[in-house]
């Protein structure tokens, strides 16, 4: 699979962060996370995500690795 | 020590390029420096011999020279780079692809080179001085494999810059 193809994967951390009331700063400092990273994450701007920053925003905003993450096709 | 070393490599660059100049002078007005080299060279009845080996040889340098530029300011260049932290990345694998053709244009001069001195001191009766040297033609699939490692290592570290 062709690595542009990544770009399909969304996150929806803003929406999961709303629903917390909890902020980007809030959640990076409880994740062990820099701001610029979660920065990165929250923007969709991350090439990958490590299996134990995935584990520590389900533990932190209480939600499955497919609350965070989903799969949309490029053109839609 | 990598800015002494980048500071010798444009020295070298700029001797290289005097060099260079000097051969080209000597390619293009050889009667200048005939006597000298007929004194020197100390050669008798074989002067043809050795001014066509000398203008050929004068021929050859200038590729080279060019081939030497593109050396050293590559590995300048990347040297510059290694010193701002960003030594891993896929322009320097480029540079070091462009110093493995150069010094591969260098060792098949080097083997026409031989050639021309194989002739030269068959017809003269003269040794001219050339032998084949291994070490260059281990250099280059060394520096292929090595830009390979390069151009990997920054997509490596791209991927990592990414992760989070």
């Amino acid at each position: 699979m062709p690595a542009e193809d990544d770009q399909a994967i969304v996150v929806n951390l803003e929406e999961l962060l709303q629903d917390r009331g909890m902020t980007l700063t809030q959640l990076a400092e409880r994740i062990g996370l820099t701001l610029a990273n979660a920065s990165i994450l929250k923007t969709g701007k991350a090439k990958a995500i490590r299996f134990s920053t995935l584990a520590a925003i389900c533990r932190e905003l209480q939600c499955q690795p497919g609350d965070l993450l989903g799969y949309q096709e490029k053109d839609q | 020590m990598l800015s002494i070393l980048k500071h010798t490599l444009r020295i070298a660059n700029f001797l290289n390029w005097a060099m260079a100049a000097l051969f080209t002078l000597l390619l293009v007005e050889p009667g200048l420096f005939k006597e000298g080299f007929r004194n020197a060279l100390g050669v008798q009845g074989a002067d043809e011999v050795v001014f066509t080996w000398l203008e050929w040889t004068c021929a050859m340098v200038i590729p080279i020279a060019y081939a030497v530029h593109l050396i050293l300011t590559r590995l300048a260049a990347m040297i510059h780079d290694t010193q701002r932290g960003e030594g891993f990345s896929e322009t320097n694998a480029q540079r070091l692809s462009v110093i493995a053709w150069a010094l591969l244009a260098i060792n098949v001069a080097d083997l026409a080179f031989g050639q021309l001195s194989i002739w030269a001191s068959k017809v003269s009766g003269e040794y001219f001085g050339w032998s084949l040297s291994l070490t260059g033609w281990f250099a280059v699939p060394l520096l292929f494999v090595l830009a390979r490692l390069l151009r990997e290592g920054a997509q490596m570290r791209d991927d990592l810059e990414g992760t989070v």
